[in-house]
């Protein structure tokens, strides 16, 4: 679940960013979000927060922000995973939809 | 960034007027500010040079008139600075006693708060928008002020650390997170308060003032436009020395069925107007010292 949590961020990322010399395997699941070589900011992160939700099904932000789960890909990873949890939708995702 | 930081902005500058002006009376701050203002008028020469060419254009004015109001927004802000000497520590009857009309808009943000809902706050460079901040204490609900904190600017640093409190939060804009952060507080049903006449990132969206394509941020709307609330233009006039009206406007919605762009643009276009009507009347007010329209009149 976590692994293909994590691939569809990274294809989420890299979409959403309109990253061009990156493809989504080049990402590595401890990539520093905030900082570092993506250092995504402002409207972006607000675009990318609202894509992740559509595509989840989820409610990312909400209430207190908490930084610790915007570190990594990975740790973004697990609070999708927990929020999927929490609406009991384990079992509803299956990765991101091809592009149309 | 187009505006400039000029050089007496400083903790030294902060703490002098934090150490001589509460010590004097009341009565004798406008003498000190016309002479200070009249001091720093001389001295920022490429300050004044920004403003009156900003006035111009908003003014249509020239010759003594214009330069009278170009000293006028040096002596407004010496009372936004001495301002800072009462309002961070000021409580709710001596931020009321501050004001010249009791109506603070407190009826409309409170509606706009209903149901647990967030609301963005738009304000601008205008008089004294602390003031504003602080009163909107009143609400219950913690209060973020997004506001760029340039690294390396202690003067900067100071203000915010004296403005915040356990309700009123500081969001610096220059954290890659502060944009997570309103959201979050949006959805959590807090108070946003954005102000919306500089461009601190990016192209801006260009809409019309003062007869002229200027950019804005869009940030406030998108943001607005992402949490499902209101934004509330909100203005403050300065009537007095350390007198102030607040002016709150209606809500302006960022509509969510039109495509998200052609919706922030005519939101942020509207309060755009909001601003221009404001400043048309009092166009001193304006507390930006670098050129709005860089393009405009340097001939």
């Amino acid at each position: 679940m976590r692994e293909a949590i994590r691939t569809t961020l990274k294809e989420l990322i890299i979409r959403g960013l309109r990253i061009q010399d990156m493809t989504p395997g080049q990402l590595t699941d401890d990539q520093p979000l905030l900082t570092g070589q993506l250092a995504i900011d402002s409207l972006d992160t607000l675009q990318l927060i609202l894509e992740i939700e559509r595509t989840f099904g989820i409610k990312l932000v909400s209430g207190e922000f908490v930084r610790a789960e915007w570190e990594t890909i990975d740790t973004l990873a697990a609070t999708v995973e927990n929020r999927l949890n929490a609406q009991g939708s384990t079992t509803g995702f299956a990765g991101l939809s091809p592009r149309t | 960034m187009r505006w400039y930081s000029h050089r007496y902005h400083t903790p030294l500058s902060l703490r002098i007027v934090f150490a001589v002006i509460p010590r004097l009376p009341r009565f004798v701050h406008p003498a000190i500010a016309m002479v200070t203002a009249a001091i720093f008028y001389v001295l920022l020469r490429n300050e004044r040079r920004a403003v009156t060419r900003n006035l111009r254009v908003m003014t249509g004015k020239s010759g003594p008139g214009l330069l009278r109001a170009a000293y006028m927004v040096f002596y407004n802000f010496c009372d936004f600075v001495v301002s800072y000497c009462y309002v961070p520590n000021a409580d709710f009857d001596g931020l009321e006693s501050m004001l010249s009309d009791p109506d603070h808009g407190s009826d409309r943000i409170g509606a706009c708060l209903q149901g647990g809902r967030g609301v963005v706050l738009w304000t601008a460079h205008v008089a004294n928008w602390e003031v504003a901040s602080r009163l909107l204490e009143c609400h219950g609900r913690r209060i973020n002020i997004a506001r760029l904190v340039e690294r390396g600017n202690l003067a900067e640093m100071q203000l915010r650390d004296l403005m915040s409190n356990e309700r009123l939060r500081v969001v610096d804009l220059s954290d890659p997170a502060a944009t997570i952060q309103l959201l979050a507080a949006l959805r959590g049903g807090e108070i946003v308060a954005m102000q919306g006449d500089r461009v601190y990132r990016g192209p801006g969206v260009e809409v019309p003032f003062f007869g002229r394509p200027t950019a804005f941020p869009s940030g406030p709307f998108v943001l607005a436009h992402a949490a499902g609330v209101p934004v509330l233009p909100g203005l403050v006039l300065r009537t007095g020395w350390l007198r102030y009206r607040v002016m709150i406007h209606h809500p302006i919605h960022v509509d969510p069925f039109l495509p998200r762009d052609v919706a922030v643009r005519e939101a942020l276009a509207t309060a755009v107007g909001v601003l221009e009507a404001h400043l048309r009347q009092w166009p001193s007010q304006w507390l930006n010292f670098y050129d709005f329209w860089p393009e405009e009149g340097r001939g």
